[in-house]
């Protein structure tokens, strides 16, 4: 069984939750631990990447790779969440009102 | 092509102003009724009279108008025409197509006449207004900021005249919708005096981003209105340029959905040319992802008049050339089941599977067809061209059909 | 002409720094190693590599990147130049979910337990004679017949199954009859359907008969070809092909021929021998072939059918068998496979096909209902093949109990909410998340979660390698593009 890899996110660049989403991604090849940790005035987010038992063959080194470019994409996410959730909120509230576009709730017909 | 406005001489004319009036043949018409028709005579009916009554005592003189048909050689001046009629228009030959029901507008004054409804003629047509807020690269009506009101007031009287059985008209521009409610009341008095005539209206649309006045056009419940609104691109950017106004894709777009919001009709039509044809398959999947619930696609042909002449280098586009574009773009919307029709091409241009929806519009002013065109023996189910595209600009590659 | 301005004056983008934009809802997956699949908040797709998906959500697309216009006009960015697109994206949403007010269209009646077969996947049927047992009686299907007409949805279907619906033929005369007569006394009649599901082996033409006269369609059983299918499906004489292929011949003749259709189960045997399978369904002139995989219950388990192969070989099997068809296709023979036609509708379309299997909220109660032959209300097919093997979980009663009652269910309710895949972690960042589903049955049954963990999850599996196969081959062949367009818009 490999040994448990240790990596480090900047806490200023990366939310917890992404990094919590990254690994939940991962979380049938390996184990997680996740930590916030401050030292030194500078914040970060410690992981580390354990085999699992029922998986102890899994390279962990290209793993914690892919979990780097994951975690990219779901700080990314965060992101697009945060900058699109008004415009999210209103086309919903605009899909699910009263208005009648779709067939058999035009509110007249031309006949 | 037929001409449908021209000048005449005039003799015995009155101090009416443009009048419209309904053509008839007949001199033995009803007395009540012949203050509201012009006479229309030929140069025969006139030479039979000559013998019979020299100073023509039996032509009535209860008709608002006479009209002659035939050239100027058979009106020698010193004929006493008719002195006891007035407003008696010598026709040009031109004119020789007027028939029994046509609706024509005369002014006395000047001797112009214009054939603004033909009874043999499927689709009449009715100019509203010269006016329009857009200035399509392609337009075939080129605006004029004028007041042209009078032209939507003639257009009332019309409808008032025209005989119900009338099978369509088309309202154009312009754009229709410069008179604002105005418009709205027209087409309820068409529905009212023309109540089982289908009418097209041509417009970009923009007026009904105001949903109250999509809402009345809606109240009418008018039995077979559609509404024929120009999407040119899905890039707003392409769309804009084309119609040369900003903001015009959107208040085409949000009129198109306030429109199907009332129940009414919407075709769209995309003309098919070099600024176009860049993102016409594009544009037709937008149309079939987005617009799905309108009622029609059309895809136009030029048409070699107005502006497309001016703007012909940035314009034309061979058809043979975009055939599979074209096939493409047609795929889409029939895939997604959307009615769609391609107009103003040559059958022999366009990929055997686009034939069946090639319509043939069905107009007298437009089908022309070339010498080649004899021994194609799909010519009785094409359109043809239009006289524009036979003077000016056609494909290169027509060619008969012999399959 | 100088009158008229040239395209770049109704440009207000500057051609050289980042554009001007605005992002609209969108998530991302990665298709491979290079390109992501982005998708808006109406379903619709579109790839991009890596970095410019990257360079795109944090701002910095210029104008003039050859996806700007694409972007904008699929509606994943607003600029200047269009605000139509929230308005747009409003309608596609709707569309898309105009299916949940009309909530449970498909009821399923379990007429009788009986079966003369003895296939061993088989989820629930008993070979016995004993009618009082395993039949359902005529009050508790009167009572299914009212709570049918409860729904909401314009049209229903009823579908008959078992063991072998034949087998019970005057429960189902009396329920399609009971059932029209009601449909007539409303005042709004629905869509009635009916579908009979039925190994064809007891039919007679008695039996065809009454399904021309009422319109109910056939749905049988082929597993493949003859040695295949009779492996598969034993039945004593062991000639289950011959009579299978026998009824599909006298039901066409006699109510239409595309009033049956059939449907095959993927076994260990079946694994290497897709392509003969859809041969032998062209053989005899099927429009096309739904790839299904095992579900894990009843005897499936029981005979470890279901573990005998896992999701990895039953994707091969898939894909080898969606290839085909294509390479079919391509020859000129009009075939099609019906799992991918109807993800792909999700996929190009704002039409929701109405698939039970793949619905977010989740097709249990609201998209079907069962009726069992003892009288007990499940909340899927699923639901009553898991009460099979002892877990009651999603019985929502029986057909005493008040329609208000079964669909305001406590564990219904939960299920749907919990297992809403927008909500789910994982499906709740992923871009197929519109065209997917949630199975809370299934998870239930494999995780004792109703949400699952996604990780590890076979449904998503299968559903993630499917949803990127088809985006793939759309996207690398212009044909298949507008074969899938087809299949998509006619689902």
């Amino acid at each position: 069984m490999p040994q448990p890899l240790a990596l480090d996110f900047d806490a200023e660049a990366f939310s917890l939750l992404a990094i919590q989403k990254a690994c939940h991604r991962f979380s049938n090849l390996a184990s997680f631990e996740v930590r916030f940790e401050c030292k030194d005035d500078a914040a970060s987010i410690s992981v580390v990447v354990a085999p699992l038992a029922s998986n102890p063959t899994e390279d962990l080194t290209d793993l914690a790779l892919r979990l780097r470019n994951e975690a990219l994409d779901q700080q990314l996410r965060e992101q697009i969440r945060a900058q699109t959730e008004g415009v999210r909120n209103l086309i919903l509230a605009h899909a699910f009102s009263k208005s009648g576009l779709i067939s058999g709730e035009a509110s007249s017909a031309s006949v | 092509m037929l001409k449908l406005r021209g000048k005449a001489s005039v003799k015995n004319a009155s101090n009416d102003q443009s009048k419209l009036l309904k053509i008839t043949r007949n001199k033995h018409l009803p007395v009540a009724l012949r203050p509201k028709h012009a006479l229309l005579l030929s140069a025969h009916d006139f030479e039979s009279h000559k013998a019979s009554s020299p100073n023509g005592e039996d032509i009535s003189s209860d008709f608002a108008s006479i009209l002659f048909l035939g050239s100027q050689k058979s009106f020698p001046e010193t004929v006493p025409i008719l002195p006891n009629s007035r407003d008696v228009f010598l026709l040009p030959e031109d004119f020789n197509y007027l028939a029994e029901g046509d609706i024509l507008r005369l002014n006395p004054a000047t001797g112009n006449i214009a054939a603004v409804f033909r009874k043999e003629t499927p689709n009449n047509s009715i100019l509203l207004t010269e006016r329009c807020n857009h200035l399509c690269l392609m337009c075939s009506q080129p605006p004029k900021n004028i007041d042209d009101s009078w032209l939507l007031d003639e257009a009332f009287d019309l409808v008032r005249l025209m005989p119900t059985d009338t099978p369509n008209i088309g309202f154009t521009g312009g754009e229709p919708t410069t008179y604002g409610y105005r418009f709205i009341e027209l087409i309820e008095t068409t529905k009212r005096n023309l109540p089982r005539t289908s009418v097209d209206v041509l417009t970009n649309g923009r007026a009904f981003k105001d949903e109250q006045y999509a809402a009345s056009l809606g109240r009418i419940k008018h039995p077979d209105l559609q509404l024929g609104i120009p999407l040119y691109s899905d890039d707003p950017v392409r769309h804009d340029f084309i119609v040369q106004s900003k903001g015009a894709f959107d208040e085409t777009v949000h009129g198109i959905l306030n429109l199907k919001r009332h129940g009414i009709r919407v075709e769209i039509r995309v003309v098919v040319h070099q600024q176009t044809l860049p993102r016409l398959v594009q544009t037709c999947e937008f149309i079939a992802r987005n617009l799905l619930f309108v009622d029609h696609v059309a895809l136009m042909g030029l048409e070699i008049t107005g502006f497309t002449r001016a703007n012909l280098d940035i314009l034309w586009a061979d058809p043979h050339d975009y055939r599979d574009t074209l096939s493409e773009a047609i795929e889409i919307l029939r895939t997604y089941g959307m009615h769609c029709s391609v107009y103003n091409h040559q059958l022999c241009v366009v990929n055997a599977d686009v034939r069946d929806v090639c319509r043939k519009s069905i107009s007298d002013w437009k089908n022309e067809y070339l010498p080649e065109c004899d021994k194609c023996t799909k010519r009785p189910e094409c359109g043809g061209f239009f006289s524009t595209q036979i003077l000016h600009r056609h494909s290169d590659y027509i060619k008969a059909l012999t399959s | 002409m100088s009158r008229f301005q040239p395209i770049t004056s109704f440009d207000q983008q500057s051609s050289g720094d980042s554009a001007q934009y605005d992002l609209l809802p969108l998530r991302f997956t990665a298709l491979d190693d290079s390109r992501y699949v982005a998708t808006n908040i109406a379903g619709e797709y579109l790839l991009m590599a890596r970095d410019a998906l990257h360079r795109f959500a944090t701002g910095k697309l210029q104008a003039r990147d050859p996806q700007y216009v694409e972007l904008r006009s699929r509606h994943f960015l607003s600029d200047a130049h269009s605000k139509m697109g929230p308005d747009l994206l409003a309608i596609k949403v709707r569309s898309r979910h105009a299916r949940l007010a009309d909530w449970t269209g498909l009821h399923i009646f379990v007429l009788t337990l009986r079966c003369e077969h003895a296939c061993p996947y088989c989820q629930v049927s008993r070979q016995s004679e004993d009618k009082a047992a395993f039949d359902m009686s005529r009050e508790h299907a009167n009572k299914a017949v009212a709570l049918a007409f409860r729904s909401p949805n314009k049209s229903i279907k009823i579908e008959f199954q078992g063991g072998e619906s034949f087998l019970n033929f005057d429960l189902m005369k009396h329920v399609v009859l009971s059932a029209e007569a009601v449909n007539a006394r409303l005042t709004e009649p629905k869509n009635l359907a009916f579908v009979a599901a039925t190994n064809l082996a007891v039919v007679t033409a008695e039996m065809l008969n009454f399904c021309a006269q009422h319109d109910i369609t056939i749905s049988t059983s082929l597993d493949g070809p003859v040695d295949l299918h009779n492996k598969n499906r034993p039945r004593p004489g062991g000639n289950s092909y011959q009579l299978a292929v026998q009824g599909i011949e006298k039901a066409r003749l006699r109510l239409g021929r595309d009033k049956v259709s059939a449907l095959m189960t993927t076994t260990q045997g079946s694994l290497s021998r897709v392509r003969e399978i859809i041969d032998e369904y062209l053989a005899l002139d099927f429009q096309g072939i739904f790839l299904r995989p095992l579900s894990p219950y009843g005897f499936a388990v029981k005979t470890k059918f279901y573990r005998a192969y896992n999701v990895k070989q039953w994707l091969q099997f898939y894909d080898e068998g969606l290839d085909y068809i294509i390479d079919l296709n391509k020859r000129g023979v009009p075939f099609r496979e019906y799992y991918a036609s109807t993800i792909l509708a999700k996929i190009l379309t704002s039409h929701d096909p109405g698939y039970v299997d793949l619905m977010s909220p989740a097709g249990i109660g609201i998209g079907a209902v069962v009726y069992n032959y003892d009288g007990s209300v499940y909340a899927s097919d699923e639901a009553r093949m898991l009460a099979e093997m002892g877990d009651t979980t999603f019985k929502l009663g029986t057909v005493e109990d008040s329609f208000e009652a079964l669909f305001t269910n406590e564990t219904l309710l939960q299920a749907l909410d919990e297992s809403f895949a927008y909500s789910s972690p994982m499906c709740h960042d992923c871009a197929f998340e519109p065209w997917c589903g949630s199975d809370p049955v299934f998870h239930w049954g494999q995780q004792q979660d109703m949400i699952g963990r996604k990780p590890e999850s076979e449904f998503c599996v299968r559903n993630m390698h499917i949803f990127k196969g088809l985006i793939r081959r759309m996207e690398d062949d212009p044909f298949v593009r507008r074969l899938f367009t087809r299949w998509a818009t006619s689902c």
